[in-house]
């Protein structure tokens, strides 16, 4: 939510009159005044990649590092407080500071972890944690999906071909996978379910049970020590007009160990091979290296082994004493810390681990996989070919849809939409579950947009959506039927891209009625990186007008006072060219017993007659493309872009083709430009 | 603070899931609530965003007989245990022609701080707020050197106030001029962070406990200090921080104040449906940390500043901040004032509870200082000049309540010294304070 206040009075000892002017150095887009002038025909970008302090990991990052690396969830850090938001992220370095809360939440989280990766102290049961068998269950709608909805009964939908994974440890040992499932029957053939590890299906299975009575599937596997990625997927999906062949998951089951012939007698010990001795130090080694994201020495296991002797000096397990190297990781300042070495005030390329660790976190938000950290180790990652085909790669891996769900999710305001209410009066039809339904729609387009490598221009002008039926009920359009999601073709329809769905038109409005104001401002900030001058103080607010005038009407009245109109004269025709949509999103003619007038002109005469020309209007202006890159910088360098990174900025959006490129292709121009691959130090 | 069986705090709350519905206060009395921190001095602040309706909330008159405002009415029958102060200002929340826009974030960013803080959206410097610094005398040895707690969390995307990053509009408490205190707002999370028991270890265990926690915080202060040799000036200060937190880990763990000795009942459930069940939940949780002397000291924000939050269950559906902008509308306006009167009377179950929690010959109330107060004093002008500020509690001391004292635009942190030095906290100056107000 922006509170930049349209309407300021204040006392007039507050300021100095004589110093009020606001400084309009320049008439940018839409003829409306900008706080900084850039000539970006004659500008030259910048060689400084300008100074990025040491990030924290954010509880996203670090809940996906450590799933990522230990195979466990951990539970202390949903707990984390949230971590400050600066230029829109939450992943801002200068922010990210530890408080003391989120310290002894670090300790905790550390402990819980390594108490359940070594089993070396008795909390939550983990596969392989002793010597007897055991059953895991992973709910399906609690852990990872490619593809989706939750449905009833704490089921999952698969309803196009994906799958629901998660990672656990295990031990070598025989397990079984056990799942249990129904299909939605629909076409010729019945649903065929797959049992994955690590991606490989391991059995297949036709499920013609329906919701009434669900099936269980189940395989038996031999599996190897360490974290391994088990799944259900779906691999027929059938849609035929209402005629739908979905795939449900209640649960995913590990059970086992079946048979036990391990060298070390259950916990992490099963993870490796040899003696104590050996096998403490190998764990420390495999652990210590994807835990520091670079390759380490002789020595700084040694120092980790030191508190592994801690514990077996006084009596304590094999388990023990790594659950407390482990604990130590995780509060490693190397760990929590993603730190660039400093060399002076020099500018300098990143070297490979380093840019291993900005690769990973901007487009995976989690730590860099096996792949990623060989070739760094084999010192290839910075050769620019290879940099590429990487990223290609990393954007292809379903861990990239942490590109939707971190970076998309904030720059949109869909996590706004958590806090949003309206008037059960005037918004009958209004509940929280619409509100999910809402960001799943804008969500799950950005993801089209991004899997799909359409250009940036389909951000505002799709010609299609995803809807369940109680969206397509809201916006009076047929096609979907059930709580499921369907892909509709909005042809012929008033819907188009991003600016048409319910989740901006509600983020942006009131409980009980739009806000054009908020919407032009939104546009302005989020889609044209403009940010409108402040307020001027000693504005005296919408006072006296006409109460029977429309809104449009009072904020004409409004904008006769010079002082507002230098930003609203933007801002308002902006949002009003959205005014068809309500407060929730839903279409109307009328606002109130007042017809609704969506044209509107700008400054530099620009105008429009309906949203749709405002739209085009809008993906034709460079500053479409170039704010797009601007919020991915911010996102992918952890810092706010300055008035000198711009030009840089500007050129990597033409570079990339502008509007017509995708969100790969502008990722790719960014990955390989000195902002990414380069840093100037501190003194 | 004296132990019982000393029982670890660092368990998983395994069988917890099953808790009773919002169980309130009665259900959660502590099996030992009496006399835990005898003779203690404590503080809460209870902030409010958004300002007030003035003309219901502020006396018409001074002294001992004015009529109590409307919005105020809650608090008739503790109209003897707090003092209304108006007049008191916090320049340093003023508009400038260099900062422009923002005050919701000057308002909060300020209010406990009480310097200008700078206007960034990412680079944040505030100061170490006063509750930080009473809570360095007065959280020594507590379990909590300080909580901070809130009525509404911080998961909204975008920018927040003009310019200011987040961290001003969603924190008061400061822990340094770049760290701000990040609250919680989930009483369950409160609950288990305060009474997180598990099942009973025995002395060696919490022994072997201790020695390997220490071990670890040992190996990871030598690893950071190692480090800072390898670091610019920007990450120096980063790591220098952190390695403050490994310190101020170490010595929880050296005096054993990791260990709670005051068991409570239920947990409450894990998010009550509605804003006022959860607000009073905390304040609940904020009573039960007093009687138990977990802490001494504690901030709660009823919500961010700037705030949208709707209040439904006083028929109240349009969004705080955007009523807050009444331009003189009496609807809007009534709105407020009714919104005032419900966080006016959290204050008062409040402060009516830390009253009735006898505490050798006194009771908890009288022996601290509990604010009701707001960094901006009328939503529609965001002026910083009057605010609204209730002070209860007598901090242990001899203070005549009961009345509404006008200052003439002191400065805020005026106030801060006062109260510190009743408190045995030795500050002579804050911020912007020019002096002591009483």
């Amino acid at each position: 939510m922006n509170l930049q206040c349209s309407v300021l009075k204040r006392n007039s000892r507050s300021s100095d009159a004589s110093d009020d002017a606001v400084p309009i150095k320049d008439e940018g887009v839409f003829g409306d005044p900008t706080q900084e002038s850039i000539d970006y025909e004659t500008c030259v970008p910048s060689e400084d990649p300008g100074s990025v302090v040491a990030h924290r990991l954010n509880k996203v990052e670090y809940i996906n590092s450590v799933r990522d690396i230990f195979g466990v969830e951990p539970e202390t850090a949903k707990s984390f407080p949230p971590d400050d938001i600066g230029h829109g992220f939450d992943n801002i370095a200068e922010l990210l500071s530890v408080a003391p809360l989120l310290m002894e939440k670090y300790a905790a989280a550390a402990e819980e972890v390594a108490s359940k990766v070594a089993g070396g102290t008795s909390t939550a049961p983990t596969p392989g944690g002793g010597s007897s068998s055991s059953t895991i269950r992973f709910e399906a709608e609690g852990i990872s999906q490619t593809t989706g909805g939750a449905a009833n009964n704490g089921f999952w939908n698969l309803w196009s071909e994906g799958e629901v994974y998660t990672f656990t440890n295990v031990a070598t040992a025989r397990y079984k996978l056990r799942a249990r499932v129904y299909q939605s029957a629909a076409g010729s053939e019945a649903a065929r379910a797959q049992i994955t590890v690590d991606g490989a299906g391991v059995h297949t299975a036709s499920v013609t049970a329906g919701q009434a009575s669900p099936a269980i599937i189940e395989a038996e596997v031999n599996l190897t020590a360490g974290s391994k990625r088990i799944g259900v997927s779906f691999l027929n999906d059938y849609l035929d007009g209402n005629s739908d062949r979905n795939l449900y998951v209640d649960y995913l089951e590990l059970v086992g160990p079946l048979t036990t012939n391990l060298q070390l007698a259950g916990g992490i010990a099963s993870q490796c091979s040899g003696g104590e001795d050996q096998c403490s130090r190998d764990l420390t080694a495999s652990y210590l290296r994807k835990v520091y994201r670079r390759s380490i020495s002789e020595e700084e296991i040694n120092e980790y082994l030191s508190l592994y002797q801690v514990a077996r000096d006084e009596g304590d397990t094999f388990e023990q004493g790594m659950a407390i190297v482990i604990e130590a990781m995780l509060m490693s300042p190397q760990f929590l810390f993603r730190i660039e070495a400093n060399d002076g005030t020099a500018i300098r390329e990143l070297d490979d681990f380093e840019l291993a660790s900005r690769l990973s976190y901007f487009l995976w938000s989690t730590t860099p996989d096996e792949e990623l950290l060989n070739l760094a180790e084999e010192g290839r990652l910075t050769d620019p070919t290879l940099l590429a085909d990487q990223v290609r790669r990393m954007m292809a891996n379903p861990k990239a849809g942490a590109l939707v769900k971190n970076f998309a999710a904030q720059w949109l305001n869909l996590r706004g939409l958590d806090q949003v209410d309206r008037d059960p009066e005037l918004f009958s039809d209004f509940n929280k579950q619409l509100l999910g339904d809402m960001r799943q729609e804008t969500e799950k387009v950005i993801a089209t947009i991004l899997n799909e490598d359409r250009a940036l221009r389909e951000l505002l002008l799709a010609d299609f959506t995803y809807m369940n039926q109680s969206l397509a009920a809201l916006y009076g359009i047929s096609g979907a039927q059930g709580a499921e999601f369907s892909r509709v073709n909005l042809g012929g329809s008033n819907r188009q891209g991003l600016l048409t769905q319910a989740a901006f038109l509600t983020a942006t409005s009131n409980p009980t009625r739009t806000s054009p104001v908020k919407r032009g401002k939104w546009i302005m900030e989020q889609l044209l990186c403009t940010t409108p001058p402040p307020p001027p103080p000693n504005v005296e607010g919408l006072r006296d007008v006409d109460p029977n005038a429309t809104l449009k009407q009072q904020m004409e009245a409004h904008r006769a006072n010079p002082a507002c109109a230098s930003c609203h004269k933007v801002m308002d025709p902006l949002g009003f060219g959205f005014e068809n949509f309500d407060a929730i999103g839903r279409w109307r003619t009328n606002d109130g017993s007042n017809p609704v007038d969506p044209t509107g002109s700008f400054p530099n005469g620009e105008g429009f007659t309906s949203h749709q020309d405002l739209l085009q209007l809008l993906v034709s202006k460079a500053e479409f493309s170039h704010c797009i890159t601007e919020k991915l910088v911010t996102y992918g360098l952890g810092r706010g872009v300055e008035k000198e990174d711009r030009c840089l900025v500007r050129k990597l959006s033409q570079d990339a083709g502008a509007e017509e490129a995708s969100f790969e292709d502008l990722i790719l121009k960014i990955t390989a430009s000195d902002l990414f691959r380069k840093r100037r130090g501190e003194p | 603070m004296s132990k019982l069986k000393p029982l670890p705090r660092r368990t998983f709350l395994k069988g917890m899931g099953t808790a009773v519905a919002l169980p309130l206060l009665e259900s959660m009395i502590p099996s030992r609530s009496y006399a835990q921190g005898q003779g203690a001095k404590r503080l809460a602040i209870l902030f409010l965003p958004n300002g007030v309706n003035r003309e219901q909330f502020y006396p018409g008159q001074t002294g001992t007989n004015y009529t109590l405002p409307s919005s105020l009415s809650s608090l008739a029958n503790l109209r003897q245990d707090f003092l209304f102060i108006s007049g008191l200002a916090n320049p340093s929340a003023d508009y400038t022609p260099q900062d422009g826009g923002g005050d919701h974030a000057r308002s909060a960013g300020t209010f406990l701080t009480n310097v200008r803080v700078n206007k960034s959206e990412s680079n944040v410097r505030a100061a170490r707020s006063f509750d930080q610094i009473v809570a360095d005398t007065l959280g020594q040895g507590t379990a909590f050197r300080s909580l901070e707690l809130g009525g509404e969390g911080g998961s909204s995307a975008g920018g927040c106030d003009s310019g200011y990053s987040c961290a001003y509009t969603r924190n008061i408490s400061w822990a340094s001029a770049t760290t701000p205190n990040p609250k919680e707002i989930n009483p369950r999370l409160v609950f288990d962070r305060l009474f997180a028991t598990g099942g009973q270890a025995t002395d060696e265990q919490l022994a072997r406990r201790r020695l390997y926690q220490k071990s670890i915080l040992d190996f990871v202060r030598n690893d950071t200090q190692r480090l800072l040799a390898k670091v610019g000036s920007a990450d120096k200060q980063k790591l220098d921080e952190y390695l403050t937190r490994v310190r101020e880990l170490e010595q929880r763990v050296e005096n054993g104040s990791d260990i709670t000795s005051c068991q409570s009942g239920n947990p409450p459930t894990n998010s009550p449906a509605g804003y006022d069940q959860r607000v009073k939940l905390v304040l609940d949780l904020m009573v039960l940390a007093f009687q138990c002397d977990l802490t001494r000291v504690i901030t709660f924000m009823f919500a961010n500043e700037g705030s949208n939050q709707n209040f439904p269950f006083i028929g109240i559906n349009e969004g705080h901040h955007d009523l807050s902008h009444h331009a003189g509308n009496g609807d809007k306006k009534a709105k407020l004032a009714a919104i005032n009167k419900w966080q006016v009377s959290q204050y008062a179950y409040f402060i009516e509870k830390l009253k009735s929690s006898s505490e050798g010959g006194s009771n908890i109330l009288d022996q601290s200082f509990v604010i009701l107060g707001g960094g901006i004093e009328d939503g529609d002008t965001h002026n910083h000049h009057d605010l609204p500020i209730l002070l209860a509690g007598r901090g242990g001391g001899n203070i005549t309540l009961g009345q509404h004292i006008r200052h003439q635009e002191k400065p805020l942190a005026n106030l801060y010294l006062a109260l510190a030095s009743r408190l045995g906290v030795n500050l002579t100056k804050h911020g912007d304070s020019t002096g002591n107000l009483f």
